[in-house]
Order: C-alpha cells, then structure tokens, then sequence
C-alpha cells in the first residue's frame, strides 16, 4: 500500500531512474564523499554493485541507506518489483560503495524479520526528499501509519566485510577538464597578442 | 541601474549556460566503462554529446545576439519536450533552457534601455 496513485508512482519511478544515473556518474567521477554532504535534502546515497540475474553483466544501483551498529540498511520503496532487489535476492554477495570507502558485503532481506521498524524509519528520515515525494513522511507518522504506508516495502541489510578494491573510474575526466580550460585560456591569449600587434 | 547589476544581468546567463552544458555533458560519460573499443568510444561520446553542441551553438549565438539566442533556447526545450513527450521529468532539462531564454531576453532589454536612454 502507498499513499500515491499507480500512474504518480510510474512517474516517480522514471524520475528517480534518471535522478540514480546522475548520481551514480557523481559516484563514478569521485564525487560520492559530496553527494552525501546534505543529508535532509538529497538524502544519504551509496551504490550497490550487483550482478543482473538474466544477463550475467554487473549492475550499479544508487540507494539511500542508514547505518545502524555498523551495519548498512537500505530499502526497495518501490517493492519487490525493483530489479536491484531481485538481484540481490539471487545473489546477495555484492559490493557497496560508501563515502568512506568501497566493501564487499553481504546482503540480507530482514523485511519479516520482527522489531524492524525503527531501522526503516531511519532508512527513510536518511533518504531526504525521496520518502516525501512518495507520501511518506518518516519523521512524523506513528509507527502504525508508517507500518500501513510501507506494507511494500523491502528492508535489506548489507553485513560490511573486507574492503573492495577499486575507485572512481571517471577521475581522470577532471586533469582533462582542466587542460581544457587552460587551452581555452592559452588559445584566447595568443589570439588577443595576435589582435594587438 | 547600478554597473554592477547590469554586470550581473550580462553575466548570469552565460555563466549558467555554461553550468548547463557541463550538466547535461556529464550523463555523456555514460559510454566510458561499458565494454567499448576506443573507436566506438569516440562515436558514442560524440552523439552524446550533442545535446550539449546544440546548447553550446545557443550560447555563441546568444552572447552576440541576445534575442536569437533565446529563441534558440526556446527551440530546444520545445525540442526536448517533444521528444520526451513532455512527460513531467523532462521540466528538468526544459526548465532550464527556458529560464536561459528568459534571461537573455531581460539582459537584451536591460542593455537596449541604458543605449536608448530610457
């Protein structure tokens, strides 16, 4: 049950799918760390590297996400429909990035488990205006409210291991940003010594 | 009206312009890390890119022709929103492109009254 209409929700579905491709490219360019520097607004963002179940091929899917004792929890508000979730359903072993390093870790469906409400409270309180443009509204809804409201969703919690290797894959597009902006520089002052003489 | 705020009238617009072209540039980075030969690379970052060409050529136009350029921009969210069936994520990049029309527009009418005298 959501407090929002089905074709609301497919709206809100291809936003958020364009919304996680900028921020999964902010992850990709090194910028993760600041991403996550505005909590209530964006929200807090990791992304899951899993692997697709039919293709085989490694996925990346940015979340919000809150960690409680050292583990990680995130949750799939669209349901069990989510191809990420059902990703990690058939192979839970996957690698997360967070803004203080990457992790192998281990992934867990504990939506059945019992007193697991809090942890979905803080969940969504962490995924900033995500929750409220859904209808959801984590910081003043009483727990049977919030209970009704997010019947459908899955709460995952990720077991931290070892750390992965591997960093940003986009870095170098900032020395060759830069370098641009020095030719452009560079090119306009000959080009003005060239109009003075 | 004080130099300082005809300055920023001239400037907000291109500065923006510029913040857009580099905004919408980073979803053209999609192509790197996907499995393609250096060749494919090429091809597939520049059609990527040319959304960003098209907002660019808007921008040379509009810094000499102010007017002309907002028309172009005016093109372009039309264009996008057409293409994207003006479905209500699409105001993400539409939004933008009219707000730099408008810009231009109000710097071409600020700079047409101080030369006028009005």
């Amino acid at each position: 049950m959501t407090t929002i209409s089905p074709e609301t929700e497919q709206r809100l579905r291809q936003l958020f799918r364009r919304f996680n491709r900028f921020m999964l490219l902010m992850w990709r360019l090194g910028l993760g760390r600041f991403i996550n520097f505005l909590p209530d607004g964006v929200g807090r963002i990791m992304v899951i590297e899993h692997i697709g179940r039919k293709t085989g091929q490694v996925r990346q899917t940015p979340v919000n996400y809150a960690e409680i004792d050292g583990d990680i929890y995130c949750t799939a508000g669209f349901g069990a429909v989510s191809h990420w979730y059902r990703n990690l359903l058939a192979r839970p072993q996957v690698e997360i990035w967070l803004p203080d390093g990457r992790f192998h870790a281990h992934a867990t469906d504990i939506t059945n488990e019992p007193n697991t409400l809090p942890i979905l409270r803080q969940v969504l309180i962490n995924s900033g205006f995500a929750a409220t443009a859904v209808g959801v509204h984590p910081k003043t809804m009483s727990d049977a409210e919030l209970a009704a409201v997010t019947q459908s969703y899955r709460l995952i919690r990720f077991t931290r291991q070892q750390p992965a290797p591997g960093g940003p894959d986009l870095l170098w597009v900032w020395p060759a940003l830069l370098g641009l902006l020095l030719g452009i520089v560079w090119f306009k002052r000959i080009y003005a010594e060239e109009d003075d003489s | 009206m004080k130099h300082n705020t005809k300055r920023l009238i001239y400037w907000l617009p291109r500065v923006l312009s510029i913040a857009f072209a580099l905004f919408i540039s980073i979803f053209a980075l999609d192509v790197f890390g996907v499995g393609y030969s250096f060749g494919e690379t090429v091809l597939a970052l520049l059609m990527h890119l040319i959304p960003t060409f098209l907002v660019l050529i808007a921008l040379v136009i509009a810094w000499r022709w102010e007017r002309v350029g907002a028309l172009l921009f005016v093109v372009l969210a039309g264009l996008y929103l057409s293409v994207s069936r003006a479905e209500s994520w699409s105001w993400i990049i539409a939004g933008p492109l009219l707000l730099l029309a408008v810009l231009f527009l109000f710097d071409w009418r600020v700079r047409t009254q101080a030369q006028t005298g009005l």
